[in-house]
């Protein structure tokens, strides 16, 4: 019984708290996410580097792999509207837009110190976002120039800006890709704060519509009485199984 | 149609259960563990390498074991309350607490050896105290609202596990797998827990 005296001791390590966590975009109200379950970005491929497909890819998956999460992040085809037409809100509501900008220190913004932004964050009366810009620094000569920079910053880079526009703000928590330094991070994943935070905005509940049986899409369920039944076979299962192993009328 | 379905299932689950061969023995078990969540899927460095061992959580254990021929039916409950979350959870968030139900066929090797599997039900629920922050942004600082809501996500997870009994003592090892027809959102996590054991 040595170990008794310790005894709060290792209670009060277990019951520390501390609330350093995720925050949400914006500051004049809580936003919710947006309201669909598939948000295609828009790329304008002028100026961007060759490789911007496959950035992409891997910045929009390392949100994707969330399980419990319900939002998924495609990109679609792409378009030429500019970043200022962007920015003043033409790019149409329910299209977050991607730009490489070569002239970013004309945006107001340090070129060799912002490699990117998401900006032009549109909410709706629901308090829904539905708008979104996405800034990439292509500036020659800028040091934060993506270009320039170790690929799997831009991807973390990409990465974050993405977790902006999906409505997260900066996170206090260094390990989180949504903290606001990310000179440090040589690889694009997800902190479980940023699940956390993602998760806040898009719960997925496969006890209601979201992908039934362990997930093969995020189809809506048909709702009503029926729509738990899969669930019920499910863990009605192993009794099932055993019952027929046990056959007794 | 469907709750014709329901109503059958339903029925032939309890007739089923009620006519089963009378239980050998039954017990029940409580203890603690470790979950270690999203092996390899999630960071803990401001670098972003990926963790092997997952985030890990620590969990309160409660099991019943009821026989049935020669295997159990052995639900589970644990449940990792918000205030040990912030132990070993990279998001040291107090509001963070996840609770697993499992209903899993338990079959024995001799007196110290089982293995399970069966389906999870994952509860992540996650409540935030509101209020705002104010954070480095770009060069200067901005203003960022606290999530002030409850939200619950609820998934699904098939578990592979198998425990070693000494005594009164059993030690399980559980895989679970979510999202598992889903190769993205696929991950694993595993529970290691140790319980005592009432016969």
């Amino acid at each position: 019984m040595r170990w008794v005296p310790n005894l709060p001791l290792a209670l009060g390590l277990l019951l520390s708290t501390q609330v350093d966590a995720f925050t949400l975009f914006g500051n004049k109200a809580e936003l919710k996410g947006w309201d669909t379950k598939e948000l295609t970005f828009h790329l304008n491929p002028e100026y961007c580097p060759d490789t911007i497909d496959s950035l992409l890819a891997e910045a929009m998956q390392v949100w994707n792999e969330v399980p419990t999460a319900n939002l998924k992040v495609v990109r679609g085809e792409d378009v030429d509207t500019s970043v200022e037409e962007a920015l003043q809100g033409q790019a149409g509501a329910g299209t977050p837009t991607i730009h490489c900008v070569n002239n970013i220190s004309g945006l107001g913004t340090n070129a060799d110190v912002i490699p990117g932004y998401a900006t032009a964050v549109g909410v709706d009366a629901q308090r829904h976002i539905n708008y979104g810009v996405l800034v990439l620094n292509v500036q020659p000569g800028a040091r934060a120039n993506i270009e320039a920079l170790d690929q799997g910053l831009v991807i973390g880079v990409i990465a974050h800006e993405i977790g902006h526009v999906l409505g997260l703000g900066h996170s206090s928590d260094q390990s989180a890709l949504m903290y606001y330094d990310g000179t440090k991070r040589e690889q694009a994943s997800l902190a479980q704060d940023d699940a956390d935070g993602f998760t806040y905005l898009y719960p997925r509940d496969e006890l209601k519509a979201d992908a039934p049986l362990g997930g093969c899409g995020v189809i809506p369920g048909r709702g009503g009485p029926g729509s738990s039944w899969p669930l019920y076979i499910l863990f009605a299962l192993p009794v099932l199984l055993v019952r027929a192993r046990n056959w007794r009328f | 149609m469907q709750r014709l379905v329901l109503t059958i299932l339903a029925f032939w689950t309890l007739y089923g259960t009620e006519t089963l061969k009378a239980a050998e023995t039954r017990s029940y078990e409580v203890g603690a563990g470790l979950t270690s969540y999203q092996l390899s899927r999630l960071t803990e460095r401001a670098s972003g390498q990926r963790s092997r061992a997952g985030t890990s959580f620590y969990h309160l254990h409660l099991q019943y074991h009821q026989a049935l021929g020669d295997v159990y039916l052995s639900p589970w409950l644990r449940f990792m309350p918000p205030a040990l979350s912030s132990v070993e959870s990279t998001s040291k968030s107090s509001h963070t607490s996840l609770m697993s139900l499992g209903l899993p066929v338990l079959k024995t090797f001799g007196q110290s050896w089982d293995i399970s599997t069966g389906p999870v039900l994952l509860r992540y629920v996650i409540k935030g105290e509101g209020g705002l922050e104010t954070l480095n942004n770009g060069e200067s600082t901005s203003v960022f609202f606290k999530p002030g809501e409850e939200r619950v996500a609820q998934s699904l997870a098939w578990q592979l596990g198998t425990a070693l009994r000494w005594g009164p003592v059993r030690s399980a090892l559980d895989l679970l797998v979510q999202a598992p027809r889903n190769s993205v959102k696929r991950s694993y996590s595993v529970m290691f827990t140790m319980a005592w054991a009432q016969f």
